[in-house]
């Protein structure tokens, strides 16, 4: 096992704060396995994550829920963008 | 041609037109945009400050690429896109978009193209800060009503 670093902008931060370490396999794991994993340390998310429409990033780019995530990558969970 | 700037602190829109207005004998219009922090929520509530989060990496990507979509798209000689990030008092300026063209047309659309696709694609996440905390900010049905309108 190793630690990703996994941040997060919008909603999911009031469930997760700016960041939290997470541990997964040094293989690797598809961003669907970690949003579960989120899911699993903080119950309330799964609701804010559909509600919300939170999509990931890897590496600074929206990602599918089968790309897999190595160690060494920076993930990123957001809710919808709002600006102007 | 497009240009987008992500910016920490206040900026003088009136200044950014000024310098965008500059040498421009090639072009026949300049249309700008300038969205403003409120004192009031959508709800009518008092607003101390708006929050707007950014992403170190995506938001001013994407801000240029809806710039560069914006410009290529109306074929404007210059578009500019300037939006604030962090801690926004009410008046201050959030947003800023120019358009240069050869006619009026192709300016009006450019502007008004680029700020429909900031309010739902540009990567910010944004917060009111009120009397009864802090409270986000999602996009709205007009927001994305706004945005299908350029969907052909």
């Amino acid at each position: 096992m190793t630690t990703l670093r996994v941040q997060f902008f919008g909603r999911p931060s009031d469930i997760f704060g700016p960041g939290m370490d997470i541990d997964i396999p040094a293989a690797g794991v598809p961003l669907s396995e970690l949003r579960r994993l989120l899911v699993q340390s903080e119950p309330e998310a799964s609701a804010v994550f559909e509600r919300y429409g939170v999509r990931a990033a890897v590496d600074a780019e929206i990602s599918a829920e089968d790309v897999l995530v190595r160690p060494g990558q920076t993930v990123e969970f957001f809710s919808m963008f709002s600006g102007g | 041609m497009a240009r987008a700037h992500l910016c920490g602190e206040a900026f003088a829109p009136d200044a950014l037109l000024a310098a965008f207005l500059e040498g421009r004998g090639d072009d026949g219009a300049v249309v700008s945009f300038v969205g403003l922090a409120r004192a009031a929520s959508r709800d009518g509530e008092t607003v101390s400050s708006l929050c707007l989060d950014w992403h170190p990496v995506m938001t001013e990507r994407s801000m240029l690429q809806i710039a560069n979509d914006g410009a290529r798209r109306f074929g404007v000689s210059d578009l500019l896109v300037v939006h604030r990030c962090g801690e926004i008092a009410p008046g201050e300026a959030i947003v800023f978009v120019a358009a240069a063209a050869a006619h009026r047309r192709e300016a009006f659309l450019a502007a008004d193209y680029v700020m429909d696709r900031l309010k739902t694609e540009a990567a910010f996440w944004k917060r009111e800060r009120g009397p009864k905390g802090v409270r986000w900010i999602d996009p709205t049905d007009n927001d994305r009503a706004d945005l299908a309108r350029w969907s052909n």
